[in-house]
């Protein structure tokens, strides 16, 4: 016995491949399960992508401030050009901004989301700064 | 070669930029490029190439120019570099009415049209559609 979101219960055989429905377990006792419905799927995606983009934009933005604080002490003179280098290498995970390829469709069209709720209009380069995303996969996805 | 459109890059070992602005960004890691920073060159920016890439290297854009001279011009230009060294600038003259800055950058270099001047790059497009 099922339950699909929109349409209302479903029958389920006793030897169907539970995996081939992106079901979600219900209820062990009960034994009932929802089997998604293609837009209410796009949606827990979407908004889950939505909500990683906005962890992301936070890391990599504090990532940036603390790249800019070491830049000023450098500048300042309070570490010499050789202690900036090497903490920089030595710190990675804390300084560099990782750029990756866009995972999917969803996450494309959260970020336009998101840059749409902005006041200000940004740029593909700080989209791709922001966001950890590659500039070419963000000039492809707005061509296609 | 003068490259005026968005999106036109190039690619070098050894690159001159100049321009009114040249202001560091963030430091950033790619699977192509590697550790690199990013710098944005503002307001009358120029890029050129001054030694070209080790042969075989693979492209961070498959349309960049690579040969000695190559050269784009632009409103905003946006490089990334693997010199993670802060690149010192100086001033200099470069038009009658406004100073610029000068940056040599020693290592691997991409440098991309972020803005381009608007009426040079519609007139470039005017003459294309002719």
């Amino acid at each position: 016995m099922g339950i699909d979101v929109l349409t209302g219960p479903i029958k389920f055989d006793e030897d169907a491949n539970m995996s081939e429905f992106k079901a979600i377990s219900f209820s062990k006792k009960t034994n009932i399960f929802f089997k998604l419905s293609p837009k209410y799927e796009y949606f827990l995606n979407f908004s889950k992508a939505k909500e990683e983009l906005y962890t992301k934009a936070i890391t990599n933005l504090m990532k940036k401030n603390e790249f800019l604080q070491l830049l000023i002490q450098m500048l300042q003179e309070q570490i010499s050009e050789e202690e900036y280098e090497e903490e920089l290498l030595k710190n990675r995970e804390k300084y560099f901004i990782e750029l990756k390829a866009i995972e999917s469709p969803e996450y494309y069209n959260a970020i336009v989301n998101i840059c749409k709720s902005l006041k200000s209009s940004i740029s593909v380069d700080e989209v791709s700064e922001i966001f950890g995303i590659k500039q070419g996969d963000l000039f492809t996805a707005i061509e296609a | 070669m003068e490259l005026f459109l968005f999106k036109e890059s190039i690619e070098c070992n050894k690159c001159k930029a100049i321009a009114r602005k040249i202001v560091p960004g963030a430091v950033q890691f790619d699977d192509i490029i590697g550790d690199h920073m990013k710098y944005t060159c503002d307001r009358n920016a120029s890029t050129e190439i001054l030694e070209e890439c080790d042969p075989g290297k693979k492209l961070f854009r498959a349309t960049s120019k690579l040969s000695l001279g190559d050269k784009l011009n632009a409103e905003a230009i946006t490089i990334l570099t693997n010199q993670l060294r802060l690149v010192k600038t100086e001033v200099i003259n470069n038009t009658h009415t406004h100073k610029s800055v000068k940056a040599v950058f020693n290592k691997y270099t991409f440098a991309e049209i972020k803005y381009p001047f608007e009426q040079i790059a519609k007139a470039i497009e005017k003459r294309k559609g002719k």
